[in-house]
């Protein structure tokens, strides 16, 4: 499997585990009330917790509302964070399940496709359109949620398997497994942009 | 078409894929300050009201068998029973507190967090049986069955494990949207607290 090096991953991704030991001396501040700890953590992780929300769902007023949603949740539920994985794997997790949980009341409520299992595979036919930025957009939306979650998260915005794995609660293996199955998926939905192979 | 082709086509997509905007971060950040300091002014949830709730309750049933018992009749007003009225206050808090909990069911949890939601299912568990027993809740068809349904729900979130599967809380959602519990329970509730 071909590990993308995209050019439209966040070049300045802020790793989830922040460089030394000043991301947990914030926490401790935060927990003693500290406004600007607060304030601190939250520039240090929005930026990069925005855009993967925004991928995800595509909609910047709810992106906004969820970016707020998750750093009120972090922040007053301290309590629960334990420190075994970074804050900002944690925070993540806040961000994507509450980003999930606003997609799929979404989907309801438009009445949108259902979710598939990873396993099931969805429609056969791409969209009778031959823009493809229109199609590689459907393409992706087609992807199971677990596919598309790890292909957006890996290959448009530069998360290890590694991350994503302590971030959706999965292990290693089964996100590799989800954008090896995504790939595969794209690539039989855009088989007709593929430029003909030249041999020899 | 080979790896190659395909995160040609990748790279080339990726860019018009929801490709996100420049945050505005410091209104955000406002925004989460105001939510803040509300949240500190409101007064934090506690853990034993669920306890209290079935204590009140449970107390008011006891009252209402003891007076029916010791009493020549029982008293019967144009709203019901002596006891319906307090039957009927807990169990509009009690839906209310279901509904929070309910709707707040995330997908995955945290250890500490599933204790937290298992914990409060089973003290509003508890509540929602000691309803079940009360005379207002037997009388009243739409309750009960609300109840039993509310009691199958909770039993299932009360048990949930650290470390099961995603699968497993989507099942609970899906019993819950299949009985379309939460509309219902705030159905029954904005009844309750109409005092219908």
């Amino acid at each position: 499997m071909s590990n993308l090096a995209n050019p439209m991953m966040h070049a300045a991704a802020v790793p989830l585990q922040a460089p030394g030991p000043s991301e947990s001396a914030l926490v401790d501040r935060v927990r003693r009330g500290d406004r600007e700890a607060e304030y601190a953590l939250y520039h240090l992780h929005a930026p990069r917790i925005h855009r993967l929300v925004f991928r995800l769902c595509g909609d910047a007023a709810l992106t906004d509302d969820l970016l707020q949603d998750a750093f009120v949740r972090a922040f007053s539920r301290l309590d629960l964070f334990r420190g075994d994985a970074a804050f900002g794997t944690w925070l993540h997790r806040i961000a994507i399940n509450l980003t999930l949980n606003a997609r799929r009341s979404t989907q309801r409520r438009d009445r949108w496709i259902g979710e598939m299992p990873d396993d099931i595979a969805a429609p056969a036919e791409p969209a009778l359109d031959h823009d493809f930025q229109r199609s590689f957009n459907e393409a992706v939306d087609t992807l199971s949620p677990g596919q598309r979650e790890v292909f957006v998260m890996h290959t448009l915005e530069g998360y290890t398997h590694v991350e994503i794995g302590e971030i959706l609660g999965i292990s290693e293996g089964t996100s590799k497994g989800r954008l090896f199955h995504a790939r595969a998926r794209l690539r039989q939905l855009l088989a007709r942009f593929a430029p003909e192979q030249t041999h020899g | 078409m080979d790896d190659r082709q395909l995160d040609a086509l990748i790279s080339t997509g990726a860019g018009g894929y929801h490709t996100p905007p420049v945050p505005d971060l410091e209104r955000s950040w406002t925004q989460i300050q105001r939510r803040r300091t509300t949240e500190r002014a409101r007064p934090a949830r506690r853990w034993w009201r669920p306890l209290a709730l079935a204590a009140s309750l449970a107390l008011a049933f006891s009252l209402g068998r003891w007076s029916s018992s010791s009493a020549p009749a029982p008293a019967v007003t144009a709203q019901g029973t002596s006891t319906e009225q307090p039957v009927t206050t807990v169990a509009a808090m009690l839906l209310g507190e279901s509904v929070v909990l309910l709707s707040s069911l995330p997908q995955e949890m945290s250890e500490a967090q599933d204790q937290r939601f298992a914990r409060e299912a089973g003290d509003l568990l508890l509540t929602t049986r000691v309803l079940l027993d009360a005379p207002a809740a037997q009388q009243n068809a739409a309750l009960k069955a609300l109840l039993e349904d509310l009691e199958l729900v909770l039993a299932q979130v009360a048990r949930i494990q650290h470390g099961e599967s995603r699968a497993e809380r989507e099942l609970i959602r899906d019993a819950m949207q299949q009985q379309d519990l939460v509309p219902r329970i705030r159905s029954v509730a904005a009844h309750l607290a109409a005092g219908d």
